[in-house]
């Protein structure tokens, strides 16, 4: 990639970038290995510079974590991902679903914010989540979609870019689509050519899909997908 | 005597940094004691961190039980293949204490704290951070780098700004700014030896 992305790996390791540069960094990453091994590097350097700053904390501090810990659950392990369904057949019940139009499970989800801090930025959350794992897939017809996915968090941040202008009577909008196909609103609507959007109530195995629909949504998909990424 | 301090450095590290991943994999499989050894490891240098760039101790405090809470709940999902244990706490605890600075930081905030930095003039920062370090080494590989590079660096790590707050600070074109935060970290990372 070009030469001004590479030259993030050092506020990137500083947590001196802005969310957005962040999440357009951090995408950069996943189709960079010389990246990778520089942010590993520069992260165990700036290590140093937080151990040169060492203090003792008071014992209080140590006898709150382990009492907290002895009431906390550790999350499961990370399994390998059983390949139960080729993607064909589940587009094809997605479609059919879509069709004839079945409004089944899909409510106004909303976008309830369920984080533990409020005033942090929400897709700072999903990026930083210690389980976060991304993915890339590129969109039919042009522009791609990156999804960053925390599934301790429930949440994903869907990050697009160099989408096709859609013409003012029609938006991207973006789906969850569940194990069985069944697609349902991810509540994200996009009229631009790139955009960074928090994705809520993610389910382990959802897949994200994205399509055109009407200037202001559709309740189901109305196309077959131009994209749907590998599951979360 | 460069290279007789960088060998002990890498000596040092690399048996604490074994220690530190070898109870992090212990605390995975849920061992309470593996997880209270990793505190006594690692605590001074998260509660450390998360102080000077807080500057509240009593938050810094939270930031510590948070992170080692994190670090109990997640360590399952640790992979040494990624990053030393230590390396994973301590990007851990930055990430923390640089969200306490700014969440608080709604745009305006953000604006006011810098207008207020300028101030308090940031030399003074960067004099309280250079005159904490504790590792000599650190602290001589630190007089490596430009004053530029020095500069965005530290306000960076220890002040918990951004790289547009940084060039704002010192008055620097941001992609010049970004430039040296890698410039800045490269040299370090190569003066404090390439070790793993």
């Amino acid at each position: 990639m070009n030469a001004d992305v590479h030259a993030l790996a050092g506020a990137y390791a500083l947590h001196a970038l802005p969310p957005d540069e962040a999440a357009e960094f951090q995408e950069h990453l996943t189709q960079c290995t010389s990246c990778q091994e520089e942010v590993a590097e520069l992260q165990i350097t700036v290590t140093h510079l937080g151990a040169a700053v060492a203090e003792e904390p008071p014992p209080r501090v140590r006898e709150a974590v382990l009492q907290a810990v002895r009431h906390t659950r550790q999350v499961p392990p990370v399994t390998p991902i059983r390949d139960a369904e080729p993607p064909r057949r589940r587009r094809r019940t997605w479609l059919a679903a879509a069709a004839a139009a079945v409004v089944v499970g899909v409510g106004a989800a909303g976008l309830t914010a369920v984080l533990d801090e409020p005033a942090k930025d929400p897709i700072a959350t999903v990026i930083d989540a210690p389980d976060a794992d991304s993915d890339v897939t590129q969109i039919r017809g042009g522009g791609q979609l990156t999804v960053i996915s925390s599934e301790e968090l429930g949440q994903a941040v869907v990050l697009s870019k160099n989408l096709p202008p859609t013409g003012a009577d029609q938006v991207y909008q973006l789906w969850l689509v569940d194990p069985d196909g069944d697609a349902r609103s991810a509540d994200v609507l996009i009229d631009a050519p790139g955009a960074a959007d928090v994705v809520q109530e993610v389910e382990p195995g959802d897949q994200v899909a994205i399509t055109r629909e009407p200037a202001g949504g559709s309740q189901q998909p109305t196309m077959a997908p131009l994209a749907i990424t590998k599951p979360v | 005597m460069a290279n007789g301090a960088h060998r002990r450095l890498r000596s040092v590290s690399g048996a604490a940094q074994s220690t530190a991943d070898e109870l992090l994999q212990s605390t995975a499989r849920g061992d309470e004691a593996a997880l209270a050894k990793l505190y006594d490891l690692l605590a001074p240098a998260v509660f450390g961190l998360a102080k000077r760039v807080v500057r509240d101790p009593a938050r810094a405090e939270e930031i510590t039980q948070d992170v080692f809470l994190s670090v109990w709940r997640f360590a399952t999902r640790f992979d040494p293949a990624k990053g030393s244990a230590r390396t994973w706490v301590m990007t851990l605890t930055h990430r923390r204490a640089v969200d306490v600075v700014r969440a608080n930081a709604a745009a305006s905030r953000r604006e006011q704290r810098v207008g207020a930095m300028h101030d308090t003039p940031y030399d003074t920062v960067l004099e309280e951070a250079s005159s904490r370090l504790r590792g000599e080494q650190v602290r001589e590989c630190l007089d490596t780098l430009t004053e530029l590079q020095r500069e965005s660096v530290l306000l960076a790590y220890y002040g918990g700004y951004t790289y547009p707050e940084v060039s704002a600070l010192l008055d620097v074109k941001l992609p010049t700014v970004k430039t040296r935060m890698r410039d800045g970290l490269i040299r370090l990372r190569d003066c404090l030896g390439a070790w793993r």
